[in-house]
């Protein structure tokens, strides 16, 4: 897939009481996956991590895809997962949305839950990273978010100037010097946290490290 | 109710959920709430059971997916009120 989505929720910022009622979670959640939880997932987290991890596996899909749809709006109600298997802490999932399958990832801890997700269960061209930053204000989190990919970027690609735009659309690109380079971002950022996600294929990365003369 | 007044009602409602307090002073049709009001997409939900709330409506799945800004969510107040006489 050429595309890539993100997302991370802070738990710290989310009113668990609101979570557990049901006109908020039949929201994000339908009865069917609420059925998943019970028969399967209640031994290995709470119901309302559950939910936000649903939520943020909904949000990265609607991130990922909408590169390719502008129109696509988010509509949790109709993405279902099918399947969430995992430990305490990592969870692997398949969601359906429409004729398409598609698979997450997921990292939980007491702070944040965060997803990525994929159209095949292979994530090893997927990048990320999270970090926890000072401020929370929405300028803090968004530069923060940029800095953060661009000393990663720079790190596997470091005779290049990168710097993060914006399509007509709204979504990021990455430019080295005046050329868009083919490597889809997504940013995420919740309180006080900021995360990133994006695909590098080993192939993309040779050609540029041998026209960089590295190669 | 008029648009107008479902406008300055729902800065009450989507207040708790915004940084920007400029915008949310500017409030208008166009406002859109995660790009102007930096409301966090987390909080959307918050927003359509908070409107429900106030005005003792039902707003679907289909129409809550549009509510992205002020003005569709005026329309779909509106139409809900409407509705419900």
């Amino acid at each position: 897939m050429t595309s890539t989505g993100n997302d991370i929720v802070a738990l710290t910022a989310i009113s668990v009481a609101r979570t557990k009622q049901p006109n908020f979670y039949l929201r994000i959640i339908s009865s069917v996956e609420e059925e998943l939880y019970y028969s399967d997932l209640q031994d290995q987290l709470p119901f309302e991590h559950f939910v936000w991890l649903a939520w943020s596996v909904k949000e990265s899909i609607f991130k990922c895809l909408k590169r390719f749809d502008p129109a696509l709006i988010f509509s949790p109600s109709k993405m279902r997962i099918v399947e969430l298997k995992g430990t305490a802490d990592q969870f692997h999932g398949t969601i359906k949305f429409g004729d398409q399958l598609l698979y997450s990832q997921s990292v939980i801890n007491n702070d944040f839950i965060f997803s990525i997700v994929n159209d095949t269960p292979d994530f090893s061209e997927t990048y990320w990273d999270i970090k926890k930053i000072e401020f929370a204000d929405p300028t803090s989190q968004s530069d923060a978010v940029r800095q953060f990919l661009l000393e990663r970027l720079g790190q596997l690609f470091p005779d290049s100037d990168l710097r993060i735009t914006k399509n007509v659309y709204g979504w990021p690109l990455v430019v080295d010097r005046y050329d868009e380079l083919p490597i889809p971002v997504s940013f995420t950022h919740h309180d006080h946290f900021v995360a990133y996600s994006f695909q590098l294929s080993d192939s993309l990365w040779k050609v540029h490290q041998h026209h960089a003369g590295v190669l | 109710m008029t648009r107008e007044e479902i406008l300055n009602e729902l800065k009450g409602v989507v207040a708790p959920y915004t940084a920007n307090k400029e915008a949310l002073k500017n409030l208008n049709d166009q406002t859109d709430l995660i790009a102007d009001l930096k409301i966090n997409s987390a909080n959307l939900v918050d927003i359509i059971i908070d409107a429900e709330a106030k005005y003792e409506i039902e707003i679907d799945y289909d129409s809550a997916d549009k509510m992205l800004n002020v003005g569709s969510c005026i329309d779909v107040i509106s139409e809900k009120l409407n509705q419900k006489q």
